[in-house]
């Protein structure tokens, strides 16, 4: 009993001496933290960014140092969703948010409407005219701009030129994406995959709303007018449903689940196309080495009797938290690193960071053909495919927007809704939720 | 005796440190998202909208979804664990088998898995083009299954993975049960002639009665909050045909940064299983 009672206490006076050692600890770290910032005048900058965009930032870092040597750089590597959780609860206390973020394109207007007051204006450092109409959206929110747009998604089609030929297919009859079915079945029928099965046309994921998504871009549709009204049943979403619903029951569509799986494609030589935007080069590359010469590019086929046009997918953009103790710094630094011409193209031949900064464009590089694919100039097809998409309004409420979306596409797939009652019904379940 | 008032006192500065904790990361949460339940996050702030975040909770068909879903799990899966671990702790239990550590060892093994490797290795396995699962399928002359892409087959395959995790760890406890009946009762039922089935029926399920409640009510918290598996293995599709609540509640919140409404979620949850809970003793006590 006697025994018990010591160690119960013995166990509370530890508590009591941890508790008070964390509440110590935390104090002198704080008051450290907020010593060396003052200390400093606002020159130390933070940045949280992921991948091969974190690694072209610290290049930029490095060459900006050349003419700053006063600023200190701080790298945080952190994946997508990292930042988001911790941009989350960091925007609502306005404490421990780094100074420099990178976020994927669709989600700079979701918190910018949330936190209004939350980033930077950096109207004063980014003209609109010399970025990619598309990405000036992404980064406008309510007449602000707060964010820097950086890499675009323009989006065009991959193709095996041997899966092609091989079945007498020809990259430019195809015009439309009725030829692009046509085309599809022809090569199933005679092309197979090293692993002995018929070759797919296209890689789709039936459970989300990507494929419908680049087809309702390029239909110049969207989820949302500019006032922010949903607009799932108009009549360019409903069109981009039917054509993703007739290229997929037509069973020339590959399914897949997530990204290793989408990676596997090329890796597995499963397709014969991969509709997607400009980054997928460099997995293309990556997963398959060995196919160099086999790829082509070509323009995305237009709707019938219609002109064609672009589509958009991902892509980046950097945005400077208000509350941030170096606003001034940062904004210095994130113009030189998105703006510096041999900077873009550095990032656009090590990483395939395609750049939206118009003017970089003039560079000899992007005119230049690539030997991967079969020595075709390509990155001109992108650059004239992403002048002409639309910016698009994403709102606050993209994200649960594309959930639902992404469920309306399973249904229309996978158990033979129909799109136009699929879409009906997206309508009315957006609506009521979002009130408008 | 009266106690001075330094002596007192000292229990209560004793206790201090876990009430300060407690009070901290358990209660001011709990009133805290109570009072967020009320509100909308926007603009920046949190705007009272009194009971609007239940009234669209009440009126939003992925909610009974979700409700549906986690309900399937819990009536399918709690059961079928419960009494596969039981069956497996019996088992290992008996005299024949050699190599008892072994057995206890692997079947516990699953239960200290990461939650998040083990839903990618259950991935990997259930990939309707080229997993493991569908491999045999096929072998044994069966069509594909379509793992991810229909409803029926991808609630199973969650059904499946959270079995294998969670038998082991429901095993154990009920071992250590099972290992406090005296031995002399199923002596005296031998050599009365009851069979196997009889000693399960009439000795070890009585005797281990409370145990099977505990587990059974641990389990069924645990099903409620179910997130991990489907958010990793299928996230929550094909057409919502797998989402959970908690993984509705993490969507609303961190994803489309909606915390009132999550909080109202939240506090929905609390109330099924404070209900399921209260009903699971009401009938154990009948009985």
């Amino acid at each position: 009993m006697r025994k018990t009672k010591l160690m119960v206490s013995a166990a509370a006076l530890s508590m009591m001496a941890a508790l008070a050692l964390t509440g110590c600890g935390g104090g002198t770290s704080e008051s450290a933290a907020a010593d060396g910032g003052s200390a400093e005048g606002g020159n130390t900058i933070t940045v949280w960014a992921w991948d091969v965009a974190l690694k072209q930032l610290q290049s930029a870092a490095e060459k900006y140092k050349e003419t700053n040597p006063d600023v200190e750089f701080v790298f945080e590597e952190m994946g997508t969703d990292q930042i988001y959780t911790k941009l989350a609860t960091t925007l609502s206390t306005g404490k421990g948010l780094a100074d420099v973020i990178l976020l994927e394109g669709e989600q700079v207007s979701g918190y910018a409407s949330k936190y209004p007051e939350g980033f930077a204006d950096l109207s004063d450092i980014v003209s609109a005219d010399d970025f990619l109409p598309v990405k000036m959206g992404e980064v406008t929110v309510n007449d602000k701009v707060v964010g820097f747009p950086w890499d675009a998604g323009p989006v065009a089609v991959f193709y095996r030129r041997d899966y092609f030929e091989q079945a007498g297919v020809n990259a430019e009859d195809i015009q439309t994406w009725d030829d692009f079915i046509e085309a599809g079945q022809k090569i199933m029928e005679t092309c197979t995959t090293p692993n002995g099965e018929p070759v797919k046309m296209l890689p789709v994921s039936p459970n989300s709303s990507g494929f419908y998504r680049l087809l309702l871009t390029e239909n110049k549709g969207s989820f949302f007018d500019a006032e922010g009204n949903t607009i799932v049943n108009s009549a360019e979403s409903l069109e981009a449903m039917e054509m993703a619903k007739k290229i997929y029951d037509s069973g020339i569509a590959y399914n897949y689940a997530d990204w290793s799986e989408y990676e596997g494609v090329v890796v597995n030589e499963t397709v014969a196309t991969i509709p997607e935007a400009v980054w997928m080069m460099g997995t293309i590359k990556d997963k398959g080495p060995e196919q160099s010469g086999k790829w082509g590019v070509m323009a995305l086929p237009a709707f019938p009797g219609k002109e064609a046009s672009g589509s958009t997918n991902g892509g980046s953009n950097i945005v400077i938290p208000a509350a941030s103790a170096s606003v001034d710094a940062a904004k210095d630094f994130v113009k030189f690193a998105l703006t510096d011409i041999d900077l873009q193209v550095e990032g656009f031949v090590n990483y395939g960071l395609f750049p939206s900064y118009i003017p970089s464009y003039e560079d000899p590089t992007f005119s230049e053909p690539d030997e991967y694919f079969g020595g075709q100039e390509i990155y001109g097809i992108f650059i004239d495919l992403g002048k002409t998409v639309p910016a698009v309004n994403y709102t606050e409420n993209f994200n649960e927007a594309l959930s639902a979306a992404g469920a309306a596409c399973a249904r229309v797939y996978l158990e033979g809704a129909a799109p136009s009652e699929a879409l009906e019904s997206l309508q009315t379940d957006l609506v009521s939720k979002f009130g408008k | 005796m009266k106690l001075s008032k330094k002596t007192r006192f000292f229990p209560y500065a004793m206790l201090l440190p876990t009430i300060v904790i407690f009070a901290v990361f358990m209660i001011y949460p709990i009133l805290y998202s109570f009072y967020l339940s009320f509100t909308e996050f926007t603009g920046g702030t949190y705007e009272f909208v009194g009971l609007r975040n239940y009234i669209e909770l009440f009126n939003d068909p992925v909610f009974y979804k979700a409700l549906f879903n986690t309900f399937f799990y819990l009536i399918i899966q709690v059961p079928v664990m419960i009494s596969l671990a039981l069956l497996l702790a019996v088992l290992v239990e008996q005299k024949f088998i050699r190599g008892k550590g072994f057995f206890r060892m692997a079947t516990f093994l699953p239960t200290i898995t990461s939650l998040v490797a083990y839903s990618l290795v259950f991935k990997v396995l259930f990939n309707t083009n080229y997993g493991l699962i569908n491999y045999i399928v096929e072998f044994f002359g069966g069509e594909k299954i379509q793992w991810i892409y229909s409803a029926w087959p991808a609630r199973a395959s969650i059904i499946i993975s959270i079995t294998w995790r969670w038998v082991g760890y429901n095993m154990i406890i009920l071992l250590a049960g099972i290992q406090a009946i005296p031995t002399e009762m199923y002596e005296s039922a031998s050599l009365d002639g009851a069979s196997f089935w009889q000693q399960l029926f009439y000795i070890t399920i009585p005797a281990i009665k409370p145990i099977i409640l505990f587990t059974t009510i641990t389990s069924t918290i645990g099903t409620l909050q179910l997130f991990d598996e489907p958010y990793i293995l299928t996230q929550g599709g094909p057409n919502y045909a797998t989402i959970t609540l908690g993984e509705y509640l993490y969507d609303n919140g961190f994803t489309y940064l909606k915390f009132g409404f999550a909080s109202a979620l939240g506090y929905v949850m609390v109330i099924i299983i404070g209900l399921l809970s209260w009903l699971q003793f009401r009938v154990n006590k009948e009985e």
